[in-house]
């Protein structure tokens, strides 16, 4: 009795000092998305995206969330600094709450930033204990403070519509999430490079904001050279001509991807390049593939991917390293538009190979441009060949894997397997496997 | 007055030594205020008198010339060759009943003693008796006479004999048999204990039908004589557990124990715990339960309440409902009053520790109406739930003090305005109003009012640790909370008794509900004489299609 | 009530009516997890990446069979000098001066590993859940509650550590899965290509912390027989080194060995980046944290009786309640020396002392038992006969 006594004295005692830790709910700013810049005077510029929990749930529901009504339920506040800590120390003292990033959902990095590196910022996130790990991040192509001023509707937050946007980029874009900790992990890794979604804001008409005009000029050459419509793992089509959605939340749109070296960015790779990428890392599951119409003979298909394995095959021959790379892919037949419907075995069978051709052609556009413009190795190459061969990396490929990476002869093997057709309520007629 | 110091102490030593040298309670009734007889400093007479005379005056004077004292002289027939002898009838109107009374001296002064029932020449000298009036029995010491005539008894005195019959005319009111007030069932029988001892007594016979059922009469306390029966099976219980419930039972000096609760706080090991070491129930199927698992039940008079030695966390987790429902009911039930326990004491420390220390454990939009919930509210959330907590508790006491017509209104007032009016005034948050509701919602989950009761300062504790120093807090105050559990006993059976020390075969009937006929044995711990109830599990299984004996059951 | 209260008390050293409290089978095994587990799983993955780099798991795997000779050991020198606790068995083995200076060394380690104990766990709750709060207030919480369970006894804290064990093995089982989809075999591999260096370093520090089991031999005057006391810490040795290695694997299959050793503590780092798509909590690690506390307050509870004991045996006294109250204060007075920053302390404390300290414990147990069996000692005078105690009803078992 008298050691129960004795605790309650302790605990009162320890608790007239005060509770250290305790902040009340309100007395906290949540900061829901965070956007990186270069900053006029000093060398970093924040943007906090702070959500104002007061006219979020008074609004009733969702409709009078997202910046329709007299005030929008966020504040965007920028503090400069010399660094991300500085920055953020600036941010808290022009606040009348405690900035909270707990609930921090999404980080924009410009792409001037992410060309000088990223180690600083993401130094400041993990030591930062209340962040959480799977925090999206994102590479923006206009300045992060007009991204994360976006109008949307379905959500009541811009920043949670990025983020709920860049968390579908394993089902749109077939690359894995892109959240701090796989960053991390590809960096750390020896033999891979890391890589970010590239977000872009996009107006009316569905023409990307502040894109550099060059960017502009090039893809659209890309996208004759393809000829035809092209597919896209999702919403990322070229603007030449395709259906565009009007109003609703497409005012951003996560296209392509940034290659890194280290932290340091190098360069983008646009969307048909990112799927190339895609292909490699085997998730492109769920996507659509679009083969022209004089590939496929007849008319364009369109192959809807269900499954493909990536293996890869590292390879030393006498010293020399070259990397195989076989790829299975299985796909039904979504849409035939040829005149004859019946798909006979010999239909499929060419079906099949010019599926194969132009999953190869995607591939190798994007092997070539990592290797020869970049020296990135984002897909892994450098990875099997340590897991393989660790004394030879150790010693030998691996301190200059960036030249080996460039001069790497890839050889491809892509091998498609249509299994099977919709055709609805018509039977498909004719020998079919 | 000359104050006579010597006198004043000697008085007061007297006083002192005499509450002293009171007797234990013992197996048999002590006189009834002793302390009064000895300051008046009359001789106290251990046997009756021979003369009537002497008896009547010793009677009243004993009594007190209380108004329902009544004694009637009346003439018994004598033996062979004797002509009638005086008698006096003494009993206590308030306790006898009038007829049986009637019957006893109306039979007394009969003549037609062969109409009347047998007669029965005990000894020389004895007159004959006639058994008509239920027990009858022969008494010599005051102390039995008092104690019978106290219980309702009647006594007959003869002029001459040294010995006085005790006849069993019990006939006050009371409550008949009704169903438990706070332990229904659904299915289970609806019978309930009542204040009078005898009835409860038949109620266990009812139950345990075996000649090995032993019911152990104490009387306590010097100035109520309060009867207490101690049932125990022999041979099943363990002796040593039957010793040392009726030696802490002899133990108890107290003059006056009222009710089993008393009786409880005196033989329970830590009555300070705010978890019940020995149970009581109303239910006589649960004190059959207990009695056939081995342990020892105890009756008191004037309270419908058996006690349950020794009593750990299963049987007050425990509800009647469970062995009367399918088993797999009944380990969801309580799984689900696990649950509720762990809930009711932990809910208002975990809103607090999460709320305001760990806000980033939230789901973001959780965390944001929550933030918004919170807006203008003045109190921290630690002082909310301390207060909405004493609020709860007050209208529950409340609750139970109000007449009936007027609890509609009071409730319809406590949820207005402490609910809604309070929430929309901005003084509470709707949150902390949901997190108090669910905590008293689970509370009345729990079994046995005790537990309710009982719950709130653990919780409160929690509460302010967690609020202090957030989850970690909170676990350091509920491990030193298990500690304290942990070292509780209930006559040398740990708490945790089925859990902790791990005893896999008693699991089965605390965890799960294991179907009746899966229950081989007996609790280890208790039922030492008899570890098997069952020889084998016996599944029910239709009989064997090619079998000629039909319904070949059980292991070959 | 007397009676009933010193029943109650039956955590104290045989004598003065207190019967000798019993663990079983069970407990024992719950106990001796409850010592290894909780500081090696926190700290442990960081240092073993370190240093053993790919190998670490190897390296882990292999420290188990330091556990196979320290059980053996426990269960031999129990079987020597039945009955009784350690500093009893050294004194009795080696003479009384000796005999006190070898226990003596043993409780010195000890105290050793319990401060600590007590430090790291404060520095992990610090950290993870409550960064503005000083230490000296955690450390005294932790210290506090040491005391408590400590005062109620070594049955107490056994039943405690049972249900830490449990609570903790089902939070493991159910958070477990949530770590497989980040989780990469390949980088497990390859295995030995730096030699068998960084495996021998990376075996020798995880060995000086899953050996912490030896300390079970404090209380082997509580086990039934010698083979329950073996039984427990071989049980107990293999269910922490699994568990411990399962989560190591899974964190360096989940981050690559040089993430595993950049953070302090790297199951929670991992287990931040856990992903549950569970409507109630979306942050899983102060669960877990909370969770492991659960152990870790077990075990600083039973250090804390262990070094009452120990040194109220070394003073020559019956009971060792009087010394549970300055034990805790000391501990919690030597947890707060060191450097204030988790790094110093880890890289000061964890890599050298932690296994030193193990060592040396197992040494003094290895030198007694060598002595028991070289000359055995006379048997012991029944001081500590098992009473029923007066009151109680029926023992458990």
């Amino acid at each position: 009795m008298r050691v129960l006594l004795g605790l309650v004295a302790g605990a009162l005692l320890v608790a007239c000092g005060g509770c250290w830790d305790r902040l009340e709910p309100d007395r906290l700013a949540s900061v829901i998305a965070l956007g990186l810049d270069r900053g006029e005077h000093l060398p970093v510029r924040v943007t906090a995206q702070l959500s104002i929990p007061r006219l979020l749930a008074g609004g009733g529901g969702r409709d009078g969330g997202g910046g329709q009504g007299p005030q929008p339920p966020f504040d965007n506040r920028v503090a400069e600094g010399r660094g991300v800590f500085e920055a953020m120390r600036v941010l808290q003292e022009q606040s009348s709450r405690v900035i909270h990033l707990g609930h921090l959902q999404v980080v924009v990095v410009s792409e001037q930033v992410a060309r000088t590196g990223l180690a600083p910022l993401l130094d400041y996130l993990t030591s930062e204990r209340e962040a959480r790990r799977v925090v999206e991040m994102a590479v923006s192509s206009c300045p992060p403070r007009d991204l994360l001023d976006v109008p949307t509707k379905l959500e009541s937050l811009p920043g949670t519509a990025i983020a709920e946007r860049l968390r579908q980029v394993p089902t749109t874009m077939g690359l894995p999430e892109s959240s701090i900790i796989r960053f991390l992990n590809a960096l750390h890794d020896e033999g891979i490079e890391p890589f970010l979604p590239v977000v872009h804001r996009v107006d009316a008409t569905g023409e990307i904001v502040d894109r550099p005009p060059e960017a502009r000029e090039e893809r659209g050459r890309k996208a004759q050279d393809r000829g035809g419509p092209e597919g896209g793992g999702g919403q990322g089509r070229p603007a030449a001509d395709r259906g565009v959605a009007q109003g609703g939340d497409d005012v951003i749109r996560v296209a392509g991807v940034a290659v890194f070296k280290d932290d340091r960015m190098v360069g983008t790779l646009n969307e048909l390049e990112a799927r190339g990428l895609a292909w490699l890392m085997g998730r492109l599951e769920r996507g659509i593939l679009v083969i022209p119409a004089d590939l496929a003979g007849g008319g364009p298909a369109l192959l809807y991917v269900r499954r493909v394995e990536a293996k890869f095959e590292p390879r030393l021959d006498g010293g020399r390293p070259t990397m195989q790379v076989r790829l299975k892919v299985r796909a039904d037949v979504a849409e035939w538009l040829a005149p004859t419907y019946d798909l006979t075995t010999a239909e499929a069978d060419r079906l099949e190979q010019a599926a194969a051709r132009v999953i190869a052609d995607e591939i190798m556009a994007t092997v070539r441009r990592l290797q020869k413009e970049f020296h990135s190795d984002v897909c892994g190459f450098g990875w099997t060949f340590y897991r393989r061969y660790p004394r030879v990396w150790r010693q030998d490929l691996g301190p200059r894997w960036d030249r080996v990476f460039a001069d790497l002869p890839v050889q491809l093997q892509v091998k498609v397997h249509v299994a099977s057709a919709f055709f609805g309520w018509r039977s498909p007629g004719g020998p079919w496997r | 007055m000359p104050f006579r110091p010597v006198q004043f102490l000697r008085r007061l030593a007297k006083r002192h030594f005499t509450a002293r040298n009171l007797p234990d309670a013992g197996e048999g009734p002590p006189p009834a205020d002793r302390l009064r007889v000895e300051a008046e400093g009359e001789y106290v007479p251990s046997v009756i008198y021979r003369r009537l005379e002497d008896n009547e005056r010793w009677i009243r004077s004993l009594l007190g010339d209380s108004s329902d004292l009544v004694l009637r002289r009346t003439q018994v027939l004598g033996g062979k060759g004797t002509g009638p002898r005086e008698a006096l009838v003494c009993y206590l109107e308030a306790m006898a009943d009038p007829a049986a009374v009637a019957d006893v001296i109306i039979r007394a002064v009969s003549y037609e003693a062969g109409m009347l029932g047998s007669h029965v020449r005990s000894a020389p000298g004895a007159e004959p008796l006639l058994l008509h009036a239920g027990s009858l029995r022969l008494v010599r010491e005051w102390r039995e006479v008092l104690h019978g005539v106290l219980s309702g008894d009647t006594v007959l005195f003869v002029e001459g004999e040294d010995r006085a019959v005790l006849c069993a005319t019990r006939g006050f009111e009371t409550r008949s048999i009704e169903e438990p007030a706070l332990e229904s069932t659904l299915k289970g029988p609806r019978e309930g204990f009542v204040e009078s001892i005898s009835v409860n007594l038949s109620l266990l016979r009812r139950w345990v039908k075996t000649p090995r059922l032993c019911f152990h009469r104490l009387i306590l306390g010097d100035l109520v004589n309060l009867r207490v029966e101690v049932a125990y099976v022999k041979g099943l219980a363990g002796p040593e557990l039957v010793e040392e419930v009726l030696s802490r039972l002899r133990r108890i000096k107290l003059e006056d124990p009222l009710g089993s609760n008393a009786v409880a706080e005196f033989i329970s090991d830590t009555p300070l715990a705010p978890v019940p070491l020995v149970l009581a129930t109303e239910r006589p199927d649960r004190a059959a339960a207990a009695l056939t698992e081995g342990r020892v039940v105890i009756l008191v008079d004037n309270t419908p309440y058996a006690l349950i030695v020794p009593c750990d966390m299963g049987m007050v987790l425990t509800s009647p409902e469970d062995h009367y429902v399918n088993s797999l009911f009944a380990f969801l039930n309580r799984m689900l009053r696990l649950l509720s326990l762990v809930i009711t004491l932990t809910a208002p420390g975990l809103y607090v520790a999460l709320t305001t220390f760990h806000a980033e454990m939230l789901p973001t939009a959780f965390f944001m109406r929550l933030q918004a919930a919170r807006e203008g509210v003045p109190l921290p959330s630690l002082a909310e739930a301390v207060i909405m907590g004493a609020v709860f508790e007050i209208l529950r006491e409340a609750g139970l003090r109000m007449p009936r017509q007027v609890g509609q209104a009071i409730s319809v007032v406590g949820a207005l305005v402490i609910g809604d009016a309070a929430v929309r005034a901005a003084i509470i948050s709707p949150i902390m109003l949901v997190v108090v509701g669910i905590t008293a919602i689970t509370a009345f989950a729990i079994p046995g009012y005790v537990a309710l009761v009982a719950m709130w300062l653990p919780r409160l504790l929690f509460t302010l640790v967690a609020g202090i120093l957030g989850i970690f807090g909170m676990a350091a105050a509920v491990t030193v909370g298990l500690y304290y559990t942990l070292s509780l006993r209930s006559f040398g059976v740990s708490y945790w008794y089925p859990y902790l020390p791990l005893t896999l075969s008693d699991l089965k009937d605390l965890v799960f509900r294991a179907p009746h006929w899966a229950m081989v044995r007996r609790p280890s711990q208790l039922a030492r004489g008899e570890p098997f109830h069952m020889p084998y599990p016996q599944p029910p299984r239709p009989p064997h299609p090619l079998s000629r004996r039909p319904g070949r059951r059980g292991r070959p | 009530m007397r009676a009933a209260r010193a029943e109650r008390a039956g955590g104290g050293v045989p004598g003065r009516g207190q019967p000798r409290p019993q663990i079983s089978l069970s407990e024992g095994t719950a106990l001796g997890t409850c010592l290894a587990w909780p500081v090696a799983v926190l700290y442990l993955p960081a240092v073993v990446a370190a240093e053993g780099r790919e190998d670490g798991w190897l390296g882990m795997l292999l420290a188990g069979l330091v556990l196979i000779p320290v059980g053996l050991l426990l269960g031999a020198l129990a079987h020597r000098v039945p009955r009784l606790g350690l500093v009893d068995q050294a004194t009795l083995a080696l003479g009384k001066a000796l005999g006190r200076v070898v226990a003596a060394v043993f409780v010195l380690g000890t105290s050793v590993l319990a401060a600590y104990a007590v430090r790291a766990g404060a520095e992990m709750v610090r950290l993870l859940m409550l960064p503005r709060t000083p230490p000296w207030v955690i450390s005294l919480v932790i210290a506090l509650q040491g005391a408590v369970g400590a005062w109620f006894g070594l049955e107490v804290v056994a039943r405690a550590a049972v249900m830490a064990f449990l609570s903790v093995g089902a939070l493991l089982l159910v958070l477990i899965p949530g770590f497989i989809p980040m989780f990469d075999a390949r980088r497990l591999f390859p295995v030995l290509s730096y030699g068998p260096g960084p495996l021998l370093r990376s075996a020798a520090v995880s060995a000086g912390f899953w050996g912490q089991v030896v300390l079970l031999a404090m209380s082997a005057e509580s086990f039934r027989t010698p083979a329950e006391l073996r039984a427990s810490a071989l049980r107990a040795g293999a269910a922490s080194l699994a568990t411990g290695w399962l989560l190591f694997v899974l964190a360096q299959g989940s981050a690559g060995w040089y993430g595993v050793s950049e953070f302090a503590m790297p199951n929670v780092e991992v287990m931040r980046a856990v992903r549950f798509y569970l409507p109630l909590f979306e942050r899983v690690d102060v669960l877990v944290v909370t969770g492991w506390t659960a152990m870790g307050f077990v075990q600083v509870a039973w250090l804390v009786w262990a070094l009452a004991r120990g040194v109220s045996r070394l003073a020559g006294a019956v009971d060792s309640r009087p010394f549970v109250v300055p034990v805790a204060a000391a501990l919690w007075g030597a947890s707060l020396v060191g450097p204030e920053d988790l790094p110093g302390l880890l890289l000061r404390w964890t890599r050298v002392l932690v296994p030193l300290a193990t060592g040396v414990l197992v040494l003094t147990v290895a030198v007694v038992w060598l002595t028991a069996a070289v000359r055995p000692p006379a048997p012991p005078a029944p001081r500590g006969a098992r009473r029923d105690g007066t009151g109680a009803v029926g023992q458990d078992r």
